[in-house]
């Protein structure tokens, strides 16, 4: 089987089947279109990720090689955020820096599949909160004037959720 | 059940077990796969630090660096989480809907922007305003008018515009993105839109109850928005006539006739008057039209309309040939609805054949010559068929089962014995999904006979009282793998689906307590003790507490879905 290198921006070189590396759009772009030669034994550079973050990307590419492609959606209509397997919810299981930094990596590397469960994740944790409840979640600071805040709660209060 | 997340199995009693204290991780370890000493758990749990321990994805990373880089580039814990870029954050928010989306709105000034600036975000609210919602001051009203300007949807439902308030004035001209427009139930003392607002992204309007003070029902919108709405894509008008009603709407579609794809002005009128208008008018293109007319000016229409995809008919079908010449002008319709067909006069050929419709729907269907006529349908791209109060004899029954199709409704229907239904199932080769509401039995509720072969349907949709023809059901259809079922089910009911359908995945049941349809609680109990494939139940239901059911539940597979919702 054939295996290329990746290296992290932290120096740390990973041996990485080439199907699995291939789960990365900007991988998989540098192989076949630039046409580096993964033969050479010269490792590809990520130079935005972190070896701990990749080594966790790799773990969940290896379990999702071999997914078909994702049937299409609406681009129109809220997403299912109820539909993430028993697998990555437990793989998701993790403080939030970390969750962000593998979405931060994922959407360099271009992992659409990985970029969906996280964002469904982030969604959850968003879902059924009040605004203050999810400024702490995630450590927002309320930067609205004095005032504008119960404004917007008025422009909010004539909107209904779309019938159709 | 808990089990380690390293060796996957799960804890013995004598195992002590490992939490991480990562934020929101908690993760729980064998002592032994982390390999952590007797000693190192001791001083966490005597000591004063109390429980510290990080699994490895929380950890700090203090691996020693490999090829000598800076130590800056240590992670540490303490460090804020990194930011998300704008385009991530946009990629959550579009699984939310627009409850959680106003909630977003108010977090923080950023968030709000990303909110308001994404018309794919925008779309998901709906502007909507009614009677109690009036803004009566000035400062309110300035938000009000800034926050228009975002939204893409409205809906103005029993408002009353009332003469002098300035908001009603700028009503319209506020918001410029509007794509879509409904007016149900506006009463007009000022006027809602003015020669010079410009509503030129508006693409879909409603017109569905409007009533002016000076000009009465219908008042005189429609000369007003041919002017500023020019690119209007779907018209839908249901609203009483007026004096210059039909003139104002054949202006109103002359007006936009260039981008008007989808008229509906079935529950509005007669199309006799306008029709002149509409089949003379150059450049109208329509690709979907609801219409009430006769067949003769529907013929007409139709004559000038090569590019219609649907078409949804409410005047009465009387003639056959009337069907042959439709496929004939339009052998690409993909959607054909026929409100009333009757096929009352002499029919040279009764078939009813669309090469290329996907979805066939016919109500009040007069003869059974029509049924027959469908099977003749040779559209290998047929998707739907739906028949609505119609009389389906055993050899109409039996030219239909031939039709390749995939899945078949018959609402309100009337069969002769229900084993005509049997048949028809069983015999439908392609048959995948079938939908069966009200069924009248004239003669005889037979059982299945052991001549009968298993059918090949996956997704029943069962709306009806007998208790026949629902374990007939059951017994003939073993491959089902969802059911909708809306009856007086009983412990037996269930206990037979639970038993015999081994591949049901989803289970909806709609009933209520003491109204119309009844569901007992009991013959809840029954679910857990079969249905073994059961990924998904929902209940539907009136009357019943949560609770109640949820005990009636117990013991049920904690893989299995349950949702509760209550009519």
């Amino acid at each position: 089987m054939s295996t290329i290198k990746l290296e992290t921006s932290d120096g740390v070189k990973f041996t990485v089947k080439t199907q699995v590396a291939k789960c990365s759009g900007t991988i998989r772009t540098m192989l076949e279109d630039i046409g580096i030669n993964p033969q050479d034994g010269e490792a590809i550079p990520l130079s935005n990720v972190h070896s701990t973050i990749l080594q966790k990307i790799l773990v969940w590419a290896e379990h999702h090689v071999d997914d078909p492609e994702p049937p299409r959606e609406d681009a129109d209509a809220a997403k299912r955020t109820d539909d993430i397997c028993s697998w990555d919810e437990d793989f998701l299981k993790v403080d939030q820096r970390t969750l962000f930094d593998v979405m931060l990596a994922a959407n360099y590397l271009d992992m659409k599949q990985l970029i969906a469960v996280c964002c469904k994740t982030v969604a959850n944790m968003i879902k059924g909160k009040t605004a203050d409840q999810i400024r702490r979640t995630f450590n927002i600071e309320n930067d609205f004037p004095p005032g504008e805040e119960d404004k917007i709660r008025l422009r909010n209060q004539f909107c209904e959720e779309r019938s159709r | 059940m808990e089990f380690c997340s390293i060796c996957t199995t799960s804890f013995d009693a004598g195992d002590r077990r490992i939490r991480c204290s990562g934020q929101s991780c908690s993760l729980l370890f064998h002592q032994r796969c982390v390999h952590l000493s007797e000693d190192h758990v001791r001083s966490w749990l005597e000591g004063d630090v109390g429980w510290f321990w990080f699994c490895p994805t929380c950890r700090v990373d203090l691996k020693e660096n490999v090829e000598g880089e800076p130590p800056a580039a240590k992670r540490s814990r303490m460090d804020p989480s990194p930011r998300l870029p704008p385009e991530v954050w946009t990629m959550i928010f579009g699984h939310l809907k627009s409850r959680w989306l106003a909630r977003v709105r108010l977090v923080c000034r950023d968030w709000n922007e990303l909110v308001t600036t994404r018309s794919e975000l925008m779309d998901r609210f709906l502007l909507k305003l009614g009677k109690y919602q009036v803004v009566d001051n000035l400062a309110e009203l300035r938000y009000f008018l800034a926050l228009g300007r975002g939204f893409t949807r409205a809906e103005f439902n029993f408002y009353e515009l009332r003469k002098g308030q300035a908001q009603d004035r700028l009503l319209l001209r506020v918001m410029p993105n509007l794509k879509r427009l409904t007016l149900d139930g506006c009463f007009e003392y000022g006027k809602l839109a003015k020669l010079n607002y410009q509503l030129t992204k508006l693409e879909e309007l409603f017109i569905f109850s409007f009533f002016n003070k000076k000009h009465g029902h219908g008042g005189s919108i429609f000369p007003t928005l041919q002017h500023i709405c020019p690119r209007i894509k779907v018209l839908n008008i249901s609203l009483g006539e007026y004096d210059n009603f039909y003139q104002d709407i054949g202006r109103f579609v002359f007006a936009v006739r260039n981008t008007l794809q989808d008229l509906d002005t079935a529950h509005a009128f007669k199309a006799g008057k306008v029709m002149d208008a509409l089949v003379t008018m150059d450049g109208l293109r329509l690709k979907r039209i609801n219409i009430d007319c006769s067949e003769r000016d529907l013929v007409r229409l139709l004559r000038r309309q090569p590019a219609l995809e649907s078409l949804w008919f409410h005047g009465v079908v009387t003639d056959a040939s009337t069907l042959d010449e439709i496929a004939s002008i339009l052998p690409n319709l993909k959607q054909i609805i026929l409100e009333r067909i009757t096929l009352e006069q002499a029919t040279p050929s009764k078939r009813l054949n669309f090469p290329r419709a996907e979805d066939i729907k016919v109500c009040y269907v007069g003869s059974s010559d029509c049924v027959s006529g469908l099977a003749y349908c040779q559209s290998s791209y047929l998707q739907r068929l739906e028949i609505s109060v119609a009389y389906l004899p055993s050899d109409a029954l039996a030219d239909l089962s031939q039709i390749a199709t995939q899945s078949v409704s018959f609402v309100d229907c009337t069969v002769e014995r229900s084993s005509d239904i049997y048949s028809f199932i069983q015999q439908s080769k392609s048959l995948c999904t079938f939908v069966i509401k009200r069924i009248g039995v004239k003669t005889v509720y037979d059982m299945p006979n052991a001549a009968f072969g298993p059918s090949c349907i996956r997704y029943l949709t069962f709306f009806e009282n007998s208790r026949e023809l629902l374990h007939a059901f059951v017994e003939i259809c073993p491959g089902l793998e969802t059911v909708d079922v809306e009856h007086d089910l009983v412990e037996d009911d269930l206990h037979k689906m639970g038993q015999r359908l081994q591949r049901l995945k989803s289970l909806t049941l709609n009933g209520c307590n003491g109204y119309v349809k009844a569901m007992s609680v009991e013959c809840l109990r029954q679910i857990p003790s079969g249905f073994n494939e059961l990924k998904k139940l929902q209940i539907n239901t009136w009357g019943v507490p949560k609770e109640t059911i949820l005990e009636a539940l117990q013991g049920l597979r904690k893989d299995v879905e349950v949702s509760i919702s209550y009519w």
